[in-house]
């Protein structure tokens, strides 16, 4: 038999922090510990250890002695000083701008948001996180491949290879046919590297899967 | 090339019958061609076998060939031969004056252009005309200057000659001793010459030149070994035909003059058979004379007599005063003509030896004239040159101070125009940082009022709800919670952007996959194209902000599937478009917006332009310009 996981959870509405408290205690077999503000987390952190932290992006209840003021803050301070935690968010933060941001420096373990997150959905997340797998909610998701489009929309040639794949039964058909903006032609090695990074960014099994999904989100008609 | 190797034919065939015909047609052909070094070439050889032949023709057509190309190439070398056949062509009119005048005039030619071989045998030729014309000391002097030419070329042909020229003229002025050593220099000159003919020439000119000064001297026994001694040469009665002559001649005049006439018949007999069978009128008139000579000696007076009067016929006919004075003495000198008769020869005698003395003193006095005005004239060229020289100078100075002057005037224009530009510039950049500067200060006003509705009002209306919930008034406390959201919302509105941590690429991007969907398509184009970093944070603002409220208001309103977005950056500018396919609106009516009316503020405050277009049902095109420095 394990001994339970050891969780903090970090957010400023009490409420909230009730919901996910009970939630949590629900489902599985947690020892829980739960905090208002980063500053105290972060000292309850330091102290002892444990092996998951949940926390909220903005926290309004700071003050003037407040010296970490948001949870982007505690997650750069927990990773500057090296403590072992896995993290996760769970925040109302839908905005592509910080979401894109917290993923894309802080690289959290999960990224959950608060009004469409259940208890089933926070279990599954904690199995996953302790799988060393990463969990982001379904909107999340969804806003990420959202800014792949646009990335994907400003690349030409991306363009282009999504555009001519479906026509050729061959990827090696593709070399010639695809040119960079300049009207030089690209190698095959390069046309392969990007449809790989394409299938990553738009979340794709495969190229047949990648140009369906181009479709469905618009990039291509 | 066919035509060239015939020319080439032409002119190398010296030996052949029809030789000047030949250099004729070599001269044509060379014109014909255009060619200017073989037209050249070829008149020179043809003007050169033209005065051997006497050709006067001939002789002016090269010089006038050699002229026209001199017009026309300014080859200085051509003028050079152009004025050297003008002097053979006066020297075959007998007019040696001017012979000598075209002779100096090439002789100058050569010296500029440093043709010390042409300059030296011009001078020979002049030392000899000068000769010829007994101005002694004008071809004493033309003779020295053209050693000095020659002799550091090793020349030995020319040097040889003109030390023989220094050596005829010394025994012409009784130096006779003077004269033997000249010409003993010529013949240690001549005997380096690898050409045997002209070497052996050389050398029976030699003798007969020794041979001379001996019996102009008296020494007839020296002068008869001498001239003895080159007769001894191999075979020259017939390879040196016209020298034999003269040492047969000469010898038998010194047999005569030694009072050994008997032994001067034989000699006098052969050259004077040989010349009538040459019909050598010349001279015949030389051999008539001295066997006239040798008669008188022999007391015959009957073919002394008769001798002279042949002397004197060829005389006339070939035109040589000379020997028709020495006829004439031989005539006067004769007992058996009658005294009137005899007179009459005296008198012919004495008036045709003054009219010579007469035409060697105006000669000598010509020459004497040329030699000189060239002298002068050389001089006055001197000094035209110096004086050449310092005007050229003077006026190189003058455009020197000129052109410095020109560019001190310019460089102090650019100077000034560039200071002004600067000031104005630096004024500008002022100008453009103050502004930028009170847009900080703005921007800032706004972040505190943000930062106050967000932690003081909200927090106050936070508390205020809280409170409300511990006393149970929920309706109340429900109403003010909405209030709150609404100032936080103001507040987020207000709250601006920085691109410290995020780029504004990324920021970009961010914000249009927040409005992005498969319903309506935003795309941006020049975004990744151009360096952004570039700009002041103020101006990267003002243009997301305005692409956010833009977009947001599309998103909004204009019920549109696509929205376009194009920026552009150039030197002085940040280009923004915003287009899309939707309601679109009045614009007049819209102007007043709170959304609108702020964003043109922004980009006012930066110096930057908004145009709006707007069709009902066609779309919306929204355009931004704003000065990036300056």
């Amino acid at each position: 038999m394990f001994s339970p996981l050891k969780i903090v959870v970090v957010d400023d509405h009490q409420l909230i922090l009730d919901g996910i408290m009970s939630s949590l205690k629900e489902k599985g077999n947690y020892e829980v510990v739960s905090s208002t503000n980063c500053d105290d987390a972060f000292a309850k952190i330091k102290e002892g250890s444990f092996d998951i932290l949940f926390t909220d992006l903005s926290f309004d209840n700071s003050s003037f002695s407040t010296k970490i003021e948001s949870g982007e803050h505690l997650i750069k301070a927990i990773q500057k000083e090296k403590i072992a935690i896995k993290i996760a968010v769970i925040t109302g933060h839908t905005e592509t701008n910080r979401l894109y941001n917290v993923i894309h420096n802080l690289k959290p373990s999960a990224y959950l948001l608060k009004n469409k997150c259940d208890a089933t959905e926070l279990n599954f997340a904690i199995k996953k996180i302790m799988n060393n797998d990463v969990y982001y909610s379904h909107e999340v998701h969804q806003k990420l491949i959202k800014r792949a489009c646009v990335e994907i929309q400003m690349d030409e040639v991306a363009i282009q290879i999504l555009k001519e794949l479906p026509k050729q039964s061959k990827i090696s058909n593709l070399v010639g046919v695809i040119h960079k903006a300049d009207g030089s032609p690209i190698k095959l090695r390069s046309i392969e590297a990007k449809l790989a990074n394409l299938r990553i960014d738009l979340n794709a099994v495969n190229n047949t899967d990648l140009i369906l999904k181009a479709k469905e989100l618009g990039i291509i008609d | 090339m066919v035509e060239k190797d015939s020319i080439l034919y032409y002119l190398n065939n010296t030996k052949r019958k029809n030789q000047l015909k030949e250099l004729k047609r070599a001269v044509d052909l060379a014109e014909e061609i255009h060619h200017d070094s073989l037209i050249r070439e070829t008149n020179i050889k043809f003007g050169l076998q033209s005065y051997f032949k006497k050709k006067v023709k001939n002789l002016d057509l090269a010089h006038q060939n050699l002229k026209r190309l001199y017009m026309r190439s300014q080859d200085s070398l051509a003028l050079a031969k152009m004025f050297h056949y003008k002097a053979l062509f006066h020297l075959l009119n007998f007019t040696r004056d001017s012979s000598l005048y075209y002779y100096a005039e090439s002789k100058n030619i050569s010296v500029l252009i440093k043709d010390s071989l042409e300059v030296g045998r011009r001078l020979l030729s002049m030392a000899n005309v000068q000769r010829d014309g007994k101005d002694l000391l004008g071809s004493e002097i033309s003779a020295i200057e053209g050693l000095k030419y020659l002799e550091p070329i090793n020349d030995y042909r020319y040097t040889g000659f003109l030390y023989t020229n220094l050596g005829l003229l010394s025994s012409r002025a009784g130096k006779y001793k003077e004269a033997r050593r000249y010409l003993n220099k010529a013949k240690e000159i001549n005997e380096k010459n690898p050409n045997g003919r002209r070497k052996t020439r050389a050398i029976l000119n030699y003798f007969n030149n020794i041979g001379i000064t001996y019996i102009n001297e008296g020494n007839y026994d020296k002068a008869i070994t001498f001239l003895k001694e080159g007769l001894a040469l191999d075979s020259i009665a017939i390879k040196f035909r016209s020298k034999y002559y003269l040492l047969v001649e000469n010898l038998s005049d010194a047999y005569i003059l030694q009072k050994n006439p008997e032994k001067a018949y034989q000699g006098l007999k052969e050259a004077n058979d040989l010349k009538v069978k040459n019909n050598d009128t010349k001279g015949l008139s030389t051999s008539h004379n001295l066997l006239s000579k040798y008669y008188y000696a022999m007391n015959d007076e009957k073919k002394a007599l008769y001798h002279a009067k042949r002397g004197l016929e060829f005389a006339k006919e070939s035109k040589h005063l000379l020997r028709e004075t020495r006829a004439l003495k031989l005539l006067a000198k004769s007992k058996i003509v009658n005294r009137k008769t005899a007179n009459e020869y005296l008198k012919t005698y004495i008036r045709l030896n003054d009219s010579l003395f007469k035409r060697e003193r105006t000669i000598k006095n010509q020459f004497a004239r040329i030699r000189f005005e060239t002298d002068k004239k050389e001089k006055e060229n001197a000094t035209l040159k110096i004086e050449n020289e310092n005007k050229q100078l003077e006026i190189e100075q003058e455009k020197q101070q000129k052109a410095i002057g020109f560019l001190v005037a310019i460089g102090s224009l650019l100077l000034l125009g560039i200071s002004v530009l600067v000031f104005k510039n630096r004024r500008k950049k002022l100008a453009f940082e103050a502004q930028l500067q009170k847009v900080e200060v703005r921007e800032e006003e706004r972040q505190q009022i943000a930062k106050s509705l967000h932690d003081e009002v909200a927090g106050d209306l936070r508390m205020l709800h809280q409170q409300l919930e511990k006393d149970n008034q929920t309706a109340i406390a429900e109403s003010l919670n909405s209030v709150t959201n609404n100032v936080r919302n103001l507040s987020h509105q207000l709250s601006s952007v920085n691109f410290d941590e995020v780029s504004f690429q990324d920021q970009l991007v961010n914000l249009v996959s927040d409005y992005f969907s498969s319903t309506c398509k935003i795309s941006i184009r020049g975004l990744k194209e151009n360096d952004w970093s570039i700009l002041e944070n103020s101006i990267k603002r003002t243009v997301y902000l305005c692409i956010r409220e833009n977009v947001q208001n599309a998103h909004k309103h204009a019920k549109t599937t696509h929205i376009k977005i194009r920026l552009t950056l150039d030197k002085n500018k940040a280009y923004v478009s915003i287009e899309d396919t939707g309601v679109g609106f009045n614009v007049s009516e819209k102007a007043g917006g709170i959304g609108l009316k702020n964003q043109r503020e922004r980009i006012q405050e930066l110096g930057g332009k908004i145009e709006i277009q707007s069709i009902i049902n066609k779309g919306t095109t929204i355009q931004i310009e704003i000065p990036i420095h300056v």
